[in-house]
């Protein structure tokens, strides 16, 4: 616990947290819309893949004029849920399948990730003036006592969590949607 | 010394920071962890009226971003709202946060705050002078990280970009 602002050491601590079985790495959103092609690229390079972000949209744009490497504000587009699940995962040979119910429990959460070494994508909408936004965060792991470790592509490198109980409306507007990684 | 918006972490708070902090990141016997400063967090309010000229109008308060140094530098933060934590995290943003901060550190006037504009995935620190205020991007996505802009650059900005949309659902 913090005393005087430091931490006090009142035991051997050693950290707890229980991850998905393969190491996933960070990616950033090269382009704004892009939180669904980062999200992809993560779970692809967990799996060895140096697959690129402008790769994954000009596969999905399927429009080679376009040349997404070369000039990605061109092909900085959103993504449809239903095109993420059915065109995007299957197309970069990812298996998908949406939570039977979105917001899963913390038990299910660490079940899914740790016990059965999937990853799972959120899926989040929030409502702004006359507009809806999304966003998407690749949960990895888990820990003690109700935390859920999210790499998400617009934080910066960090290595995050978020209770559990602040996720449904807390994180990104409201948690709508998740996938399970197979 | 630049200033923050005054807040004595309650106890339970700073006992719960702790608690998540270690149980995820494992604290090492040898390194003196401590709770630094709290800034407060303002969150994009979703529009941008014509008359506005400062960031205050267009945000509210919304929480506490909690710098958390381990060793001598603050390389994990803790996010909390009324009193909870809502989200804890290592890595390149405390350190970017804590160099603005130190750089801020000459300049008694400026007032120190954390701008987080989830429509345009954007979090900046907030530099909020008397008469004016700076931003710099310390978490967001494309080229937009890394950036210094003045108040009334990113007010005209983000009044004429659309949000954005990222995935549909």
């Amino acid at each position: 616990m913090f005393r005087n602002n430091e931490i006090l050491l009142t035991q051997p601590l050693a950290a707890t947290p229980r991850l998905h079985a393969a190491p996933v790495t960070w990616c950033g959103a090269e382009q704004n819309e892009w939180c669904w092609a980062a999200t992809v690229q993560m779970v692809l390079k967990s799996r060895g893949s140096t697959r690129s972000q402008c790769e994954i949209v000009q596969t999905f744009l399927q429009d080679a004029s376009l040349d997404c490497c070369t000039r990605p504000f061109r092909c900085n587009v959103s993504c449809d849920s239903r095109d993420f699940e059915t065109l995007v995962c299957p197309t970069e040979g990812l298996t998908v399948s949406p939570a039977p119910q979105p917001q899963l429990s913390f038990a299910e959460i660490q079940t899914n990730v740790v016990d059965e070494n999937k990853l799972l994508i959120l899926g989040f909408r929030r409502a702004s003036g006359r507009r809806v936004t999304g966003h998407m965060a690749l949960v990895v792991g888990v820990s003690a006592p109700d935390q859920v470790m999210i790499l998400d592509c617009a934080k910066n490198n960090s290595t995050g969590a978020v209770p559990r109980p602040h996720l449904p409306t807390g994180y990104y507007g409201t948690w709508v949607q998740t996938w399970i990684v197979d | 010394m630049a200033l923050t918006d005054t807040y004595e972490v309650p106890e339970a708070l700073r006992d719960d920071i702790a608690a998540r902090f270690t149980s995820l990141f494992g604290v090492l016997r040898e390194s003196r962890v401590a709770l630094e400063q709290s800034i407060a967090v303002w969150t994009y309010k979703g529009e941008v009226p014509p008359e506005a000229t400062r960031i205050e109008e267009i945000a509210e308060h919304t929480g506490w971003h909690h710098q958390v140094r381990v060793g001598e530098r603050a390389s994990a933060f803790a996010r909390s709202r009324t009193e909870q934590v809502v989200e804890i995290a290592a890595g390149f943003m405390a350190l970017q946060i804590e160099e603005i901060v130190d750089g801020a550190d000459s300049r008694p006037e400026v007032l120190i705050r954390i701008l987080d504009v989830p429509e345009q995935l954007l979090q900046a620190v907030w530099l909020k002078y008397p008469d004016r205020d700076d931003l710099y991007i310390v978490a967001g996505t494309g080229n937009a990280m890394g950036q210094h802009v003045s108040g009334a650059v990113f007010l005209a900005l983000l009044g004429r970009e659309p949000a954005v949309t990222g995935v549909e659902l």
